[in-house]
């Protein structure tokens, strides 16, 4: 199947999301930080009353230590407010002209009354690519250790 | 088509190597549009954003200034001219934000990821897709033969190829 075909016809309930922490916009710069170093995550779903608000992502983190740095101050000053979203009924193709026009490595996925269930992000479209041309991509060596440095033999 | 043997781009169909003359018959890519030209593409085809590369010494603060105004996520940290690390936000968070003031001094080399795994920019965009799923980066270090950085592959050149090439997702 062409990725077009594949793009416009997978849903994204069809990926693996990734399930993220969930703040409140007054938990501190310090808290987010925290919970997203100890699970290992890029980014954390900001809530108010199990509505997204905001997101929290490490390019957000950056930002603030390279203006203030002050790490006790809200997230709701410092977090990307009302973030464009996707439902899980989204196509794929969607979530990669949104990444691409808009810049943005992860998109959250909201349920249509609005409450987050995840992430989908560059790396889970990379797993899906992978895993449908797998003749394509598995069988690939590294340029370097195709080409010999030296000529053989005699 | 890249011939296997010398690297040479040849003209597509062409039964030996112009170069080497290498038969090249058993390599004419299989599969459709996508995995023809992912197989056939070095990553030098696509078009990277400028790089940061830092020496080891600079303290991590202008690492993240810099990381901000050049909008790129990774910076290449060097030492007499060989790669010898990446920095990215992932190391901002993991290492640098539990002692922020004290760390922000320190030089980058304290707190970069040593020894990262690299592509050549002659490798094709289907290797560098599988070692970025295997490996779960985001950004990969393009060095040289030399071990000398050149640039950042970052996933998202990938998307963006794969979209203006083959997903004309715009109607």
């Amino acid at each position: 199947m062409e990725l077009q075909n594949i793009l416009t016809s997978t849903e994204v309930g069809e990926l693996t999301y990734k399930a993220r922490a969930k703040l409140l916009p007054g938990n501190t710069v310090a808290d987010a930080a925290d919970v997203m170093r100890t699970r290992s995550h890029g980014s954390a779903l900001i809530c108010e009353e199990e509505k997204l608000v905001g997101i929290f992502t490490e390019r957000d983190l950056l930002r603030h230590i390279a203006n203030n740095g002050n790490m006790e101050i809200v997230i709701s000053e410092v977090m990307t407010a009302n973030p464009e979203t996707v439902q899980s009924t989204d196509h794929l193709s969607d979530v990669v002209r949104l990444m691409d026009e808009g810049g943005y490595r992860r998109l959250p996925v909201v349920n249509p009354d609005g409450s987050p269930i995840g992430f989908v992000d560059v790396k889970t479209i990379v797993h899906f690519l992978v895993q449908h041309f797998p003749e394509a991509i598995y069988n690939q060596a590294s340029h370097t250790q195709l080409i010999a440095k030296h000529r053989e033999g005699a | 088509m890249i011939c296997p043997d010398c690297g040479h781009d040849n003209i597509d169909g062409v039964d030996a190597c112009d170069a080497c003359g290498q038969s090249m018959v058993q390599f004419d890519p299989q599969g459709g549009d996508l995995e023809q030209t992912i197989n056939r593409h070095p990553i030098e085809v696509l078009v990277h954003k400028e790089d940061a590369i830092v020496e080891h010494d600079t303290p991590v603060r202008t690492v993240i200034e810099d990381l901000i105004s050049k909008h790129i996520g990774s910076a290449l940290v060097v030492s007499n001219g060989q790669l010898v690390g990446v920095f990215t936000e992932r190391d901002v968070l993991n290492k640098v934000t539990p002692d922020l003031d004290a760390a922000l001094e320190r030089p980058v080399s304290d707190f970069m990821t040593p020894s990262p795994e690299t592509i050549t920019s002659q490798d094709s965009i289907a290797y560098a897709l599988h070692a970025m799923d295997l490996g779960g980066y985001r950004h990969m270090p393009i060095v040289d033969d030399t071990g000398k950085p050149q640039g950042v592959l970052s996933v998202r050149d990938i998307l963006r190829f794969l979209r203006v090439r083959f997903a004309k997702l715009d109607t």
